[in-house]
């Protein structure tokens, strides 16, 4: 499904470049679900980014299924990416002037989906992550456990084939964290491909594969059992 | 997908509110401006349209001078009639006849008796070539009959209290001469819309006039107060009729004719004709033009807060962008939104803006002397402007926005890390805030420019003394009893003198044929009927020789007194070469021979758009002379004009006392310029309070922005006045900026303006710093409210959150 092949990305600072990911390779099939791991500054959130379509490497090829992403226009990778990922946050990302339902209901606007389908998709969401209550309420009204889920429910409202998720449990209590990651977990089993990027070890346990990131590069990739 | 989009809009209008206020008024404020001056420009384009028969209908003008250039409105009453039966292109001609120069004419019916001003002789065919809107009567026969009169709808009530006069009779003194003849009512206009050139209440036939034999023959090709229009046949060119007006003016007068003839589109009275004579001052295509462009500038500002405010709020808006893109927006929708946010926001202002224009139009007409007015039903072209210039707003303040914030790119925006754009887009702001000053400050110098040139106007020296002068019309009761009259006025002290004369300054223009001693040509010129105390009551100076003399005899019909003009146009040495020398006028088909006695010093008889023109000065009887002026003492005016009213009506009983003050006078010949005036005031003083606004938004953004370094530089111990000044500093310079481009183009602008004086004020630099001061002091003001807001923050409020 998703395909690196000796990924770079750096920022150039004056005169100096300042390398965030160097020579990545990596492979992930379809209906994996893999915990990126690393110290802070590693680069874990760039290569989310990169693979998520909303930043592009400096060199290296990315094929994601047979589309080489690398040589896609902009326009052709918001298509690409507003068909195929949704997106998770440590800080959710809300829209604040937006209440829970609108939030849900912005990228099915995008997607252009009629009114009656999209009304009943936004309830069978909200009934799914038990928020119904809360869909008329705005973002700040909301505690953070709950905002992560609402924006868990953005990502996934589009049935996306892959989910990423950067450090998606970072901001919440334990409680609250692993409600989040049961809901990983049940998506995973429905069939979802996720990259999540996470500190916590227990929360890597629901992944199948770990890959740890060191100064921009692969030190590990272990599965596993 | 819409309405998800007004309802953000709406929530984002609710959450940012000073922002929004800003926008919306700014925005309001320039759409109303846009507007009135739309609606404004529109009025006077209109002028004279509605006729049906506009485009093919012409006026005859004439020129005094070689080069051609018609000079004068008013033609002669001969060339009308011999134009129609000349010309097979021609259609029809009319002409109108004013009354020596619009002198009010005493009008009764019963008991009501008024001095009435709007009042023509026309030929019978006037409402086959106008179309003046008939209430009752018959348009082809109203005036085919001699004494029958049409009136309009305003006059009807006064006179008869009912609006079906017809059949009624109205007695009125046309000539002013003690002569009152009844008139036929035979027929009721609706009132003239102000928009029309020619304006009248009252419209007599043409046969009724008693010298029209003499007017049509002996003086029929004279310079009179006759108004010629003519109706060409359809498909005509004028060019081809204007090529044989020198053909027939050599056919009927000869050779020896001291005048051109021209044809002039009527269309084109109002904004591009700027004759003597002139039924009414004329607007000004050039006032169009400027006007139009304050509309348009002042409404870029407006705009450009709303570009301005959105970039500085940018750092809110990216991080929606962000997300959105995040979700699956392309760029494309994001500007959609962003577009749709702001036309929502001009449509807003747009409906702000109605009722501004609704209360602010009684203004505007009060300025330009209208009465314009929105009809608002079924009229479908306005409102789809209206619409327009919403939609126009919207887009052009919107777009920079709407592609500046969607061209972020979704991580940048959400990690909030700095790109490159921002740093442009704080120089577009700051490029901007110059430009909005720029307008401004170029708007303040213009208001200061036509102010004083204005004031110079109103005191410079007219070469006499007008601001005690009063002038009143002169009827034939008190011609015949001229001398006792003016012995017993003359008894009040405060009634220091008066004098008789045909025409009075900021009236006058007829002119003469005048055959000189040493000069080759018959000359075309002003001529001024008067009575031997003009230069005295006037005050008006003797450069050469001597004043008129009553006890000179031979002075009431052979002395001439010329101006100083008179003597630089013939190119004599000194004025005292002029005095002796015999000078013949002709004036209706007469001839006056007599000598130059005298060269009086210059006086303006005209608008300071003109130099003093060349004018010849003579005694005439009294049947010639149309006007009384007064001068009064400058002390107990009210007493002596009722002092005046009650001698008068000994003398006068049939005509009520009316005067007016030749300075009023004056004043409306540079009504146009005042307008001018009060009009660049209005707008520059909006135009600074927009600019102001985005300024003190702009003002509240930095100050926000830079809340924790003031706390840090307070903790270091700076003072309120230390970041007062520091935060200042940056919109004093933007200010600067603007001053240093406005003051150059508010220069080249003014120094054209001032062109079109003969007598116009010099700019000086002070003119400019004080402009700039001004608009320096405003922002800083504006400003002040934000910077000391900040500056006397607790800085531990500011650090806490660190
Ligand atoms: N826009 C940027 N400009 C310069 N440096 C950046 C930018 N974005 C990220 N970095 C740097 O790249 C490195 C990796 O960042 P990131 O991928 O966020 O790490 P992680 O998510 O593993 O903590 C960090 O050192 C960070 O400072
Ligand atoms: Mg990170």
């Amino acid at each position: 499904m998703i395909q690196l092949k000796s990924l770079f990305k750096y920022y150039s600072n004056k005169f100096v470049k300042t390398y965030v990911l160097q020579d990545i390779n990596l492979q992930i099939q379809q209906g994996e679900f893999v915990t990126i791991m690393g110290p802070s500054g590693s680069g874990k959130s760039t290569l989310l980014h990169i693979i998520g379509m909303l930043d592009e490497p400096n060199d290296g090829e990315y094929h994601f299924f047979d589309q080489p992403v690398h040589k896609l226009n902009e326009k052709q990778r918001s298509e690409l990416h507003k068909n195929y990922i949704g997106f998770v946050f440590q800080s959710y990302h809300l829209i604040d002037e937006l209440t829970v339902y609108e939030n849900l209901e912005t990228p099915l606007l995008y997607q252009k989906v009629k009114t009656t389908e999209r009304k009943s998709m936004i309830a069978d969401i909200l009934d799914r992550f038990q928020i119904v209550a809360k869909k008329d309420l705005f973002p700040n009204q909301l505690s953070g456990g709950h905002q992560q889920l609402v924006g868990i429910a953005r990502a996934v409202i589009v049935n996306p084939k892959l989910i990423l998720a950067d450090e998606p449990t970072g901001n919440l209590n334990s409680a609250q964290g692993e409600e989040i990651m049961n809901l990983f977990k049940k998506l995973h089993q429905e069939g979802t491909t996720i990259i999540q990027v996470t500190h916590s070890e227990k929360n890597a346990t629901y992944g199948s594969r770990i890959v740890h990131l060191l100064d921009g590069r692969v030190d590990r990739d272990v599965q596993v059992s | 997908m819409l309405k998800n989009y007004f309802k953000l809009t709406l929530r984002h209008l609710l959450k940012y509110r000073t922002y929004s206020f800003i926008n919306i008024a700014g925005l309001a404020v320039g759409m109303t401006c846009c507007i009135l001056i739309l609606l404004y420009v529109r009025d006077e384009q209109r002028y004279d349209r509605f006729h049906e028969r506009a485009e093919r209908i012409f006026r005859l003008t004439l020129s005094t001078e070689n080069d051609e250039q018609p000079t004068n409105a008013n033609t002669s009453f001969a060339q009308g009639p011999a134009l129609a039966a000349d010309f097979p292109e021609v259609e029809a001609v009319v002409r109108f006849r004013k009354m020596g120069w619009g002198e009010k004419r005493v009008f009764a019916h019963d008991d009501n008796r008024f001095y009435e001003e709007r009042f023509f002789f026309a030929d019978k065919n006037v409402f086959e070539v106008f179309s003046f809107p008939f209430l009752r009567g018959n348009p082809q026969t109203a005036l085919a009959e001699p004494f029958s009169i049409v009136i309009t709808e305003a006059m009807s009530q006064k006179y008869f209290g009912h609006d079906n006069p017809l059949g009624e009779t109205i007695s009125l003194d046309p000539y002013n001469d003690g002569e009152f003849s009844d008139y036929k009512i035979t027929g009721v206009l609706k009132n003239l819309p102000h928009y029309s050139h020619i304006k009248f209440d009252f419209l007599a036939s043409f046969a009724s006039q008693k010298d029209l034999a003499v007017m049509e023959g002996r003086r029929g090709w004279g310079l009179e107060s006759a108004f010629t229009y003519v109706l060409l046949k359809p498909d005509v060119s004028v060019a081809s009729v204007q090529a044989n007006l020198p053909a027939f003016l050599e056919r009927h007068v000869g050779k020896e004719h001291w005048y051109s003839l021209h044809l002039q589109p009527l269309t084109e009275i109002r904004l591009h004709s700027k004759l003597r004579a002139e039924l009414e001052p004329n607007g000004d295509i050039a006032y169009v033009y400027i006007f139009s462009a304050i509309a348009v500038f002042i409404l870029l500002i407006a705009c450009i807060n709303f570009m301005n405010l959105a970039t500085a709020q940018s750092a809110q808006r990216t991080k929606e962008v962000g997300m959105r893109k995040v979700v699956g927006a392309v760029r494309a929708e994001l500007v959609k939104q962003f577009l749709i946010e702001s036309i929502c926001l001009s449509l807003f202002a747009l409906i702000i803006a109605f009722i501004l224009i609704e209360a602010s139009l009684p203004l505007l007409n009060n300025i330009v002397g209208k009465q314009i007015e929105i009809a608002y039903a079924n009229n479908w072209p306005f409102v789809a402007t209206m619409l327009g210039l919403a939609l126009l707003t919207g887009v052009v303040a919107g777009s920079y926005p709407a592609f500046f914030l969607s061209a972020s790119r979704p991580i940048e925006s959400l990690t909030g890390k700095t790109s490159g754009g921002k740093k442009a887009a704080a120089v577009l702001r700051k490029g901007l805030v110059i430009f909005q000053f720029a307008i401004s400050v170029i708007l303040v110098v213009c208001t200061t420019v036509v102010y004083y040139q204005m004031q110079y106007i109103r005191h410079k020296n007219l070469g006499f003394e007008r601001d005690t002068i009063i002038v009143a019309p002169l009827n034939d009761q008190i011609r015949h009893s001229y001398r006792a009259a003016k012995q017993a006025l003359l008894q009040n002290s405060n009634l220091l003198a008066m004098t008789a004369t045909e025409q009075v300054p900021a009236k006058a223009g007829n002119g003469a044929g005048y055959t000189v001693e040493g000069l080759d040509e018959p000359q075309g010129l002003t001529r001024f009927f008067a009575d031997q105390d003009f230069l005295k009551t006037y005050g008006i100076g003797i450069a050469a020789g001597r004043d008129f003399d009553e006890k000179i005899s031979t002075d009431a019909a052979g002395a001439f007194l010329v101006n100083e003009a008179f003597v630089r146009m013939a190119e004599w040495k000194s004025p005292a070469e002029a005095i002796g020398r015999n000078i013949t006028m002709s004036h209706g088909g007469q001839a006056y021979p007599g000598k130059i006695v005298g060269v009086v010093k210059d006086f303006n008889i005209s608008s300071f758009r003109e130099t003093v023109w060349p004018l010849v000065i003579n005694v005439m009887p009294m049947d010639k002379l149309n006007f009384i002026s007064f001068r009064l003492a400058r002390q107990n005016v009210t007493e002596t004009l009722e002092y005046l009213s009650s001698a008068w009506s000994k003398f006068a009983p049939s005509y009520p006392f009316d005067y007016y003050f030749l300075d009023d006078d004056f004043a409306r010949l540079h009504q146009a310029d005042q307008q001018l005036g009060r009009v660049f005031q209005t707008f520059a003083f909006l135009a600074i309070g927009i600019a102001c606004l985005g300024l003190f938004g702009l003002a509240a953004f930095t100050a926000e922005r830079r809340t924790k370094e003031i706390g840090v530089r307070k903790v270091l111990g700076a003072t309120v006045t230390n970041v007062v000044g520091l935060l200042s500093k940056d919109f004093v310079k933007l200010v600067l900026w603007a001053n240093l481009i406005a003051w150059p183009v508010a220069w080249y602008a003014m120094n054209r303006w001032l062109q079109d004086f003969a007598y116009r004020i010099n700019i000086g630099l002070w003119t400019f710093v004080l402009s700039g001061g001004i608009a320096l002091l405003i922002a800083l003001t504006t400003v002040s409210f934000q910077t000391i807001k900040a500056a006397l923050a607790n800085p531990v409020e500011s650090l806490r959150y660190e």
